[in-house]
């Protein structure tokens, strides 16, 4: 295998991104693979090969934890984009309002599209208004592709490195040296050659000047190309020319809102620009730059064909006829099927199509689906926002695991994880440490379950994980590796900088809740802003509203309890991401349905019931003993003096 | 997947057990066994390499092992040790001098320079960084192609375009990343 010296040195870190971020394995080879361990695994069944664990993962390598405790709930976390980074159109507005009346959203519709509609199968003219919609949505995919991608330039071969293992060895580094500097150079004068052909520039803005520091916030990159072939337009007038030709103004305001970007000539490119200090370009997806058009697209479809930005995606186009609605002699409504769009809860695309000087044109579109529910949606807020109560709160917690009632298993009962929860009412500090307590075997009533929590958890009981933060920076240990993978210098605990990871009050304005979620293409949330997430120690709804509840029409608000003096919302739902998700290798192990107590005043999850898809239980957790404020359990005074929290040591 | 959850997977079914554990975990382990065996190895060495780590952590549940809610970790320790091992096997085998890069000297002889071993990881994180810049599929297509050597018809296959799709948009996302790199001081011969 030849090594491509591509990211030749990684650490534990940087696979396990690898590994997540870019999966290689194809089914195939997974499939083939795990044959091959089964087989190895009964042939080696029934011999005792005298495998130690203990001998295997000593050693050679100490497992790195993972950065953050809570990166499970950042992954799951919605992102929480403002509606288009420099001033676009917000959509946050509209989706909470479930229709749009925001007052800064330019639209010539006359009615609200979200308003029944009239269906008009009989009318003679809906064919025809069929025909129509259906050609300008032809004319709106062909515009979102900016470009003709068989005529694109061909990218230039560059000569191949290749020099044998022999080769290398019998060279001298000055002989090395100037293989590579000769190779640079072919390569250089084949990039200068391509660079006719084409270009490509990049604008970086961030708030700290320093390029890799920790604590910088980026808060854009754009990159643009240019094509001698093969692009569409010439220049941002034809850009609006061939926009103007079948939408409005007022729907390339609202769909395309950073379509045109400032003449980027007299910006220098391929540099950071300092947020804070410097003036850099409105970017836009098209741009001029020495007289051409460049233009920065910001996604593909399977065939590799970049797409331009937008605010409202639709995924999975059915193919089915557009019905057509409120036909008049100048205006129709057009609903074209989509699988769902990026907004959740809304599942078509509404085309309201407009005759202006004897020319059908795209007046407005919108994702349309069900009237939301208000109840709900300020359920979601608050749970969305009961981070903000990050240290203000103490508790006491139990996570139960059951093990299935058909389960050969001989014992039947659920193991407890408990932990205890201490906050100061001081920003940022707080303290979480837990251990894994006697399994219980009592009934499944959540009742009984509390019952034994409160009866068994023990404060001084031994600790096998710890999460402490003294208001600057964050420590965590847990049993039994040595976290910092060094043995000898018997330092248990690692840390992180508390204040570039942990929630502020001053990040408060920048919080987009529930309003912002966005789905990709596999109907999930699966992208954040640092700047938004918040990790914090407390009981949070937040990873419950963002991975269960952002579909509203699968779940429903059923009851009310008081569950250890809190007055709670009972609500039931189905996982909305289980059928985009469904594997059948986890037949039955899935968590399909789940049951929450959700406290009225501050949206946290006293208690969360997971359901396997057979009904059976797969984990409870809930919170007691919860204090508010001044009442809240301090956090126990701890000295972390010894520890060596030195740059060298930094996580 | 916690310690609990395992045991909840055994109880139920060993072979609902395994495949969980292999489906969750065999993009992790195969980036390990790949990044040790990378130099030396053919793609059905570090496929070996694989198997063996999962037949081992299938013995380890056997045994009932207490993974204590580090299962990631534990996982990936058994991984780069057997992935070790097959490193200094298939070394051993091999009649020509395998070529052993930095990362891998470092863990057999644990002579670390620790401030070279530093920049290495950095510039590493630099270059994944601006990978990801490129964007999706892009930032794919480069690493299955130049880290992982995957052909373009392999990397069609596996994020559902076709094979010219691929050659169009690795050559032009080589393109890019190498205006990225060098303009992050990063000049890496023969790289792309």
């Amino acid at each position: 295998m030849k090594d491509n010296d591509l990211l030749f040195d990684l650490d534990d870190e940087a696979i396990e991104k690898l590994a997540q971020e870019f999966p290689v394995l194809t089914d195939e080879e997974k499939e083939r693979i795990y044959a091959m361990s089964e087989r190895k695994y009964n042939i080696t069944e029934d011999t005792n090969t005298g495998f130690n664990s203990e001998t295997e993962v000593s050693g050679v390598d100490v497992y790195k934890r993972p950065k953050w405790r809570t990166a499970s709930i950042a992954a799951s976390l919605a992102l929480l984009i403002g509606a288009g980074s420099f001033g676009g159109y917000n959509i946050a507005k509209q989706f909470s309002n479930g229709d749009n009346n925001d007052p800064d959203v330019p639209t010539t519709v006359s009615e609200d599209m979200s308003q029944a509609l009239t269906e008009v199968s009989e009318d003679p003219r809906t064919e025809e208004c069929r025909k129509t919609a259906e050609a300008l949505l032809d004319e709106y995919n062909d515009f979102i592709t900016p470009y003709i991608e068989e005529e694109l330039p061909e990218s230039p071969d560059y000569p191949e490195y290749e020099l044998t293992d022999e080769q290398y060895e019998s060279m001298s580094e000055e002989e090395i040296e100037a293989y590579n500097i000769e190779h640079e150079k072919l390569c250089r004068q084949i990039d200068e050659e391509y660079s006719k052909y084409f270009d490509n520039i990049w604008y970086d803005v961030r708030s700290n000047s320093y390029p890799y520091s920790t604590s910088e916030i980026q808060y854009g990159y754009w990159s643009y190309q240019y094509y001698s072939s093969g692009m569409k337009f010439k220049n941002t007038d034809e850009v609006m020319s061939k926009a103007l030709s079948f939408m409005s103004q007022s729907l390339i305001d609202k769909q395309f809102p950073d379509l045109i970007g400032e003449e980027l000539t007299n910006y220098e490119p391929n540099r950071i620009y300092d947020h804070d200090n410097e003036d850099y370009p409105d970017f836009g997806t098209y741009a001029m730059y020495n007289g051409k058009l460049y233009c920065s697209s910001l996604g593909c479809d399977n065939e590799g064909n970049d797409h331009i930005n937008s605010t409202y995606k639709f995924y999975k186009y059915k193919n089915e006829p557009a019905e057509i609605y409120d036909i008049t002699d100048d205006s129709f409504t057009a609903v074209v099927k989509y699988e769902f769009t990026n907004i959740p809860n809304k599942y078509d695309m509404s085309m309201k199509v407009v005759n202006r000087d004897g020319k059908w044109i795209i007046d407005d579109i919108e994702p349309t689906g069900p009237e939301l529910d208000r109840q709900k949606l300020d359920v979601i807020d608050k749970m969305m926002n009961s981070v903000d109560l990050y240290d203000k709160i103490s508790a006491k917690s139990a996570s139960l695991y059951k093990i299935p009632d058909d389960s050969p298993a001989k014992v039947k009962d659920h193991s407890i994880l408990f932990n205890i929860l201490y906050a100061d009412n001081r920003a940022a500090r707080s303290c979480r440490y837990g251990y894994y307590g006697d399994r219980y075997n009592g009934s499944d009533d959540i009742s009984d379950l509390a019952e034994y929590a409160k009866k068994t958890i023990d404060s001084d009981h031994e600790r096998e994980n710890e999460d402490y933060c003294d208001g600057e920076k964050y420590y965590y240990w847990h049993n039994p590796t040595d976290l910092d993978g060094d043995d000898s210098n018997g330092k248990e605990y690692e840390w992180y900088d508390w204040n570039n990871y942990f929630y502020r009050d001053s990040d408060a304005d920048k919080y987009k809740g529930f309003e912002a979620l966005r789905l990709n293409s596999h109907h999930e949330i699966n992208n954040y802003e640092r700047s938004t997430y918040k990790p914090v120690l407390c009981p949070n709804g937040q990873e419950l509203a963002t991975s269960y509840l952002y579909e509203l029409n699968k779940w429903d608000i059923t009851g009310d309890i008081n569950f250890e003096g809190r007055d709670c919302y009972i609500i039931e739902g189905v996982r909305p991401d289980a059928e985009y998700n469904y594997d059948p290798n986890y037949e039955g192990l899935d968590v399909v349905n789940f049951k929450l107590y959700i406290d009225k005043e501050t949206g946290i999850p006293m208690v969360t019931m997971t359901y396997l898809k057979n009904g059976d239980i797969n984990e409870v957790e809930m919170y007691f003993d919860v204090k508010f404020n001044d009442k809240a359990e301090p956090v126990p005074e701890q000295d972390m003096s010894w520890f060596d929290t030195s740059w060298e040591n930094y996580k | 997947m916690t310690d609990n959850e395992l045991r909840l997977l055994m109880a139920d079914s060993v072979q609902k057990c395994h495949r969980a554990v292999f489906d969750k975990y065999c993009n992790y382990v195969y980036t390990i066994a790949f990044s040790v065996l990378k130099s030396c190895g053919s793609r059905e060495d570090v496929e070996e390499c694989v198997s063996d780590v999962f037949m081992k952590i299938y013995r380890l549940l056997d045994n009932n092992t207490d993974f204590s809610d580090n299962v990631k970790g534990f996982i990936g320790a058994v991984a780069r040790n057997t992935a070790i091992d097959s490193f200094r096997r298939i070394s051993s085998r091999s009649s020509r001098t395998a070529y052993v890069d930095e990362n891998t000297i470092n863990e057999l002889r644990d002579d670390d320079d620790i401030t070279e071993k530093t920049e290495l990881k950095e510039q590493s994180s630099i270059i994944l960084g601006k990978i990801k810049e490129l964007g999706d599929p892009d930032s794919t297509i480069i690493i299955q192609q130049y880290y992982y050597n995957r052909t373009a018809k392999e990397i069609a296959k596996s994020i559902s375009m076709s094979a010219a799709a691929v050659q169009k948009r690795s050559s032009r996302a080589k393109q890019k990343l190498r205006i990225l790199l060098t303009e992050a001081g990063i000049n890496k011969e023969g790289l792309i």
